[in-house]
C-alpha cells in the first residue's frame, strides 16, 4: 500500500509499526506525549500507546540519553528523542562513553537496542545553537551507527531497520524535510542500514549528497542536464555503516566526484568520504574530488546569511562546472 | 684524524680565492691526490687536490663563497669520526649566517629554473593509468581540462586518433629504428616504408637548415682574457714594428748545443731579449699615473696557449738566466700551465712579452701588450726566402718578429733601435758573449 505522507509522517509511521508489533518498544523525551512532539513527529502516538510508553522528560539530554541507554542495556528497545542535535553535545558522554563502547565492553554479553533522533540542519532561521549538522562529530564514534534519511520512503524504511538494530543508532532527521511528502510504501522491508541509493542515475559526474542536500543536488542535476552535463546522484543514507561499492561504481563511472553536505566544510563528513574515494578508487578518478559545504562560519540568524552560508542547488551547478 | 681543508695560498699576492666547483660530497670518500674543489683567482683557476686519504665530512664554504687564504672551506677526516670539536674551533655562527643567505639565493635559483623547465605534465588519475595501459608518451598529449591538466578525454582522444593510422609491418619496424612518431606523418591511407624515409630526411633537413643561437657563459679565464685585452686596447695607443731577421746562426746554436739540451728558438729569443732589454729600458717600463718605472731587471713573459685560452707564465730574472736554466723553466711553466697547475706567482710580475706563433705558419700579427707591460714582442715563422746577398740571391732562413710598443711610452726611433739592435744579435748570438 503507497501513501503520500511527509518525511515526519513516515518516522511516525515506522515508530507506530514498531510499537504495534514490539511491547518493548518505548519512546522518549521532550514534550514527546502529549505535546507531540517540538517538531509534531510523534504526533497522537500517546493516545494508542500511552504515557508509560511515550514518555516525557525533563529538559535535560544527559538524562534522556543515560536513561536510553539503561533502559536498552536492561532489555528494551527506547527510541529517545533530542528537540535539536545541537544540544547532543550535553549528552555526549552518555553517548559517546556510555552507549557507544558498552557492547564492546561487556565483551559482546548485552545489546543496546537504542535509537536517538536528532533534528539537524539548517534552514529554520533559528540561528547558530539550532541550526548545526554534527555528522562528524557522531560518525568518528567506533559503537555508533549513523542514518541520515532524504525522502520519507527512505525515513520510513530505515527507522523500522534503526529500531531493529541492536546497537545504538544516531538517527539524524533534517528539520526542512519534515514537511517534504512523497509515496511510502508502509508494507516495505526495512532499508538495511549500510545501503545507498541513487536518487538520479547519470554519466558525467558523481554527486554524493545527504538529507536536505539530496534535493539540492537533484534541483542542480536537472539544470546540469540541459547544458548536456548528467550527474548522477548517490544519497548514502547511513554515513556509518557507508555503502563505499554504490560510491566506488558510480566513481568508476563518472570518474568525477562532487560531495555535497550541510556541514561545515572543515572537519567533515564530506572529508571523510572524499578521503575514502582517494584512497581506495584514485586510478579512477578524472580530476580533484570537489565539496560544496557550509561556509565556515556559525549559522547566521539573519535569513538572508543564512542562505548564503548553507549550499544550493546554485553552488552545486558552479561546482559541477569548474570541473569541465 | 680529521683535519681542516683551508683555502691555499697560491702565491704571495693572493689573498682570497673564490670556491667555484667542489668535485666532491659531503660524506664522499677522497684518495690523496685527487682533486677537491677548483678555486678562482683574479688571475687564473685552479684545482686544489686532497693531501690525505679520508673522507670529504663537511663542506663548509659552499660553491660560489669567496674565502680568505688559510681560512678552512672543509673538513676531511674518517667516515666516522667525531668532528664536533673542530667545528666548533671554526667560527661557525658567521659561516652558517652566510650559509643561510647563499641558501636563500639558491632557493630563489631553484625555483626560477623550474618554472623555466616546467617539465611538469599535469594529468588526472584515471588519464594516467590509461596512458600506461597504453603506453603513451603522455607529454605528446595537450590537456583540456581545468588548469590545462590532461583528463580522460584527452587520452581516449589521442588513442583514438594513434590507433586509426594504418601502418604496413615493415614500416612500423622502419618507424621504430628511426625513432619516428607515425602519428606526425600526414597520409590517409595506409603508412608505407617510403613515408617513413621521407619523414625521415624532411626532419633531418629541416634540423639542419633550422638555424640555431647557444649562449653559454665565458669560463672564468675567458672573461679575464676579454676583459684584460680590452683595457689594453682601449689604454694603450699601440704602435707596430715588424723586422726580418736571418736565423741562421740561431740555427746553428741550436744544433751545436742539441748534444747537451734541447732548446728551442723561443728559449734562445728569451734569452736575447732579456739581455737587450736592459739597454733599452722603456721597452721593459711600465707607466704609473704620471710616472715611469724603470728596471734593471727583466722578468720576461712567455705566452702559452690552452685549449680554452691562454696564460703568460714568467721567467723570472731572464735577463741573468742561461739558456738551458730558461729552457727549462720554460719547458715547467708551460707544462704546469696546461695542467691548471701555476701558482699565482708564476703569472704576475712580467715585464715583457714573447708570444710566438710561428709554429702555424703566420709571418706577420700584431700583438695586444700584455698590460701593465709597455710592449710584446710577436714571434713568427721561419721561411726560407731569397735573399739578396752581396748582388747575389742565396736562399736563408728568414724570421718575422712583429713588435707592439706602446707609443706613450716608447717613441717609433726607439722601437726602432731595439728592433736593429735584436736582429743584430740574433744573427749573431755570440755577441753576447761580449
Amino acid at each position: 500500500m503507497i501513501k503520500t505522507i511527509t518525511y515526519s509522517e513516515a518516522i511516525r509511521e515506522g515508530m507506530r509499526k514498531r510499537m504495534k508489533e514490539d511491547p518493548n518498544v518505548l519512546i522518549m523525551g521532550e514534550d514527546v506525549g502529549e505535546f507531540g512532539g517540538c517538531f509534531g513527529v510523534t504526533g497522537d502516538l500517546i493516545k494508542e500507546f500511552g504515557a508509560e510508553r511515550v514518555r516525557d522528560t525533563p529538559i535535560s539530554e544527559g538524562a534522556i540519553v543515560g536513561c536510553a541507554v539503561g533502559v536498552a542495556a536492561t532489555g528494551l528497545r527506547p527510541i529517545a528523542e533530542l528537540m535539536f542535535i545541537d544540544f547532543v553535545t550535553v549528552g555526549m558522554d552518555q553517548l559517546v562513553n556510555q552507549a557507544a563502547k558498552m557492547r564492546y565492553m561487556f565483551g559482546g554479553k548485552i545489546t543496546l537496542p537504542m535509537v536517538l533522533r536528532m533534528p539537524a540542519g539548517a534552514g529554520t532561521r533559528a540561528a547558530a545553537q539550532h541550526s548545526q549538522s554534527l555528522e562528524a562529530w557522531l560518525t568518528h564514534v567506533p559503537g555508533l551507527k549513523a542514518v541520515y534519511p532524504s525522502t520519507p520512503q527512505d525515513a520510513y524504511g530505515l527507522i523500522l531497520s534503526s529500531i531493529d538494530d541492536d546497537n545504538p543508532v544516531v538517527f539524524l532527521e533534517h528539520k526542512i524535510l519534515y514537511a517534504f511528502s512523497g509515496g511510502v510504501d508502509l508494507d516495505i522491508d526495512p532499508i538495511p542500514l549500510g545501503l545507498a541509493d541513487v536518487k538520479r542515475e547519470g554519466e558525467d559526474v558523481t554527486i554524493i549528497a545527504t538529507a536536505r542536500m539530496v534535493h539540492e543536488a537533484l534541483a542542480a542535476a536537472e539544470e546540469l542536464s540541459k547544458e548536456g552535463i548528467e550527474a548522477e546522484v548517490v544519497d548514502p543514507r547511513t554515513l556509518y555503516p557507508l555503502d563505499k561499492e554504490t560510491i566506488f561504481r558510480s566513481v568508476e563511472k563518472t570518474n568525477k566526484v562532487l560531495i555535497v553536505t550541510e556541514e561545515t566544510k572543515r572537519g567533515s563528513y564530506a572529508g571523510e568520504i572524499a578521503a575514502i574515494i582517494a584512497e581506495e578508487r584514485f586510478d579512477y578518478l578524472d580530476g580533484p574530488i570537489v565539496r560544496v559545504c557550509c561556509l565556515d562560519t556559525p549559522i547566521p540568524f539573519s535569513p538572508v546569511l543564512e542562505d548564503y552560508v548553507i549550499p544550493d542547488s546554485k553552488d552545486i551547478i558552479n561546482a559541477v562546472k569548474k570541473m569541465f | 684524524m680529521a683535519n681542516k681543508i683551508i683555502m691555499p695560498k697560491l702565491g704571495l699576492t693572493m689573498k682570497e680565492g673564490k670556491i667555484i666547483k667542489w668535485y666532491k660530497k659531503e660524506n664522499e670518500g677522497v684518495k690523496a691526490g685527487e682533486k677537491l674543489f677548483s678555486i678562482e683567482t683574479d688571475k687564473l683557476t685552479n684545482d686544489v687536490e686532497a693531501k690525505e686519504d679520508g673522507v670529504l665530512r663537511k663542506v663548509i664554504r659552499d660553491e660560489g663563497e669567496v674565502v680568505p687564504c688559510l681560512e678552512p672551506v672543509g673538513i676531511i677526516g674518517s667516515a666516522d669520526e667525531d668532528i664536533s670539536a673542530l667545528l666548533s674551533e671554526i667560527d661557525l655562527p658567521q659561516v652558517e649566517k652566510e650559509k643561510k643567505k647563499e641558501d636563500k639565493d639558491v632557493a630563489v635559483e631553484g625555483k626560477r629554473i623550474e618554472t623555466k623547465r616546467d617539465g611538469r605534465v599535469r594529468i588526472s588519475p584515471v588519464a594516467k593509468k590509461l596512458a600506461l595501459e597504453h603506453n603513451i608518451d603522455i607529454s605528446e598529449i595537450v590537456g583540456s581540462g581545468p588548469n590545462g591538466r590532461i583528463v580522460l578525454e584527452d587520452v581516449e582522444k589521442y588513442i583514438e586518433k594513434k590507433e586509426k593510422i594504418k601502418t604496413t609491418p615493415a614500416a612500423a619496424k622502419l618507424a621504430k629504428e628511426l625513432d619516428v612518431d607515425i602519428s606526425q606523418i600526414d597520409k590517409a591511407d595506409r603508412i608505407r616504408k617510403e613515408d617513413i624515409y621521407k619523414f625521415h630526411r624532411g626532419r633531418r633537413l629541416s634540423e639542419i637548415a633550422e638555424a640555431k643561437e647557444e649562449r653559454i657563459p665565458m669560463s672564468t679565464m675567458r672573461k679575464i682574457i676579454a676583459e684584460r685585452m680590452l683595457d689594453s686596447w682601449s689604454k694603450a695607443p699601440a704602435v707596430h714594428f715588424d723586422i726580418r731577421v736571418d736565423t741562421t746562426r740561431m740555427k746553428e746554436l741550436r744544433q751545436q748545443l742539441k748534444p747537451v739540451a734541447n732548446i728551442t728558438y723561443t728559449d734562445i729569443l728569451v734569452a736575447i731579449t732579456s739581455r737587450v732589454l736592459l739597454q733599452f729600458p722603456l721597452l721593459n717600463g711600465t707607466i704609473d699615473g704620471e710616472d715611469l718605472i724603470i728596471r734593471n731587471y727583466v722578468n720576461m713573459g712567455v705566452a702559452v696557449a690552452l685549449e680554452d685560452g691562454l696564460l703568460v707564465p714568467v721567467v723570472k730574472h731572464s735577463h741573468m738566466k742561461g739558456l738551458k736554466e730558461i729552457s727549462d723553466e720554460i719547458k715547467d711553466l708551460s707544462y704546469r700551465a696546461r695542467n691548471n697547475q701555476l701558482t699565482t706567482d708564476e703569472i704576475s710580475g712580467g715585464t715583457f712579452t714573447i708570444t710566438n706563433l710561428g709554429m702555424f705558419g703566420i709571418e706577420s700579427f700584431t700583438p695586444i701588450i700584455n698590460q701593465p707591460e709597455s710592449a710584446i714582442l710577436g714571434v713568427n715563422a721561419i721561411v726560407d726566402t731569397p735573399v739578396v746577398e752581396n748582388g747575389n740571391i742565396v736562399v736563408r732562413s728568414m724570421m718575422n718578429l712583429s713588435l707592439t710598443a706602446d707609443h706613450r711610452i716608447i717613441d717609433g726611433a726607439v722601437a726602432a733601435q731595439f728592433l736593429a739592435k735584436l736582429k743584430e744579435y740574433l744573427e749573431n748570438p755570440a755577441l753576447l758573449l761580449l
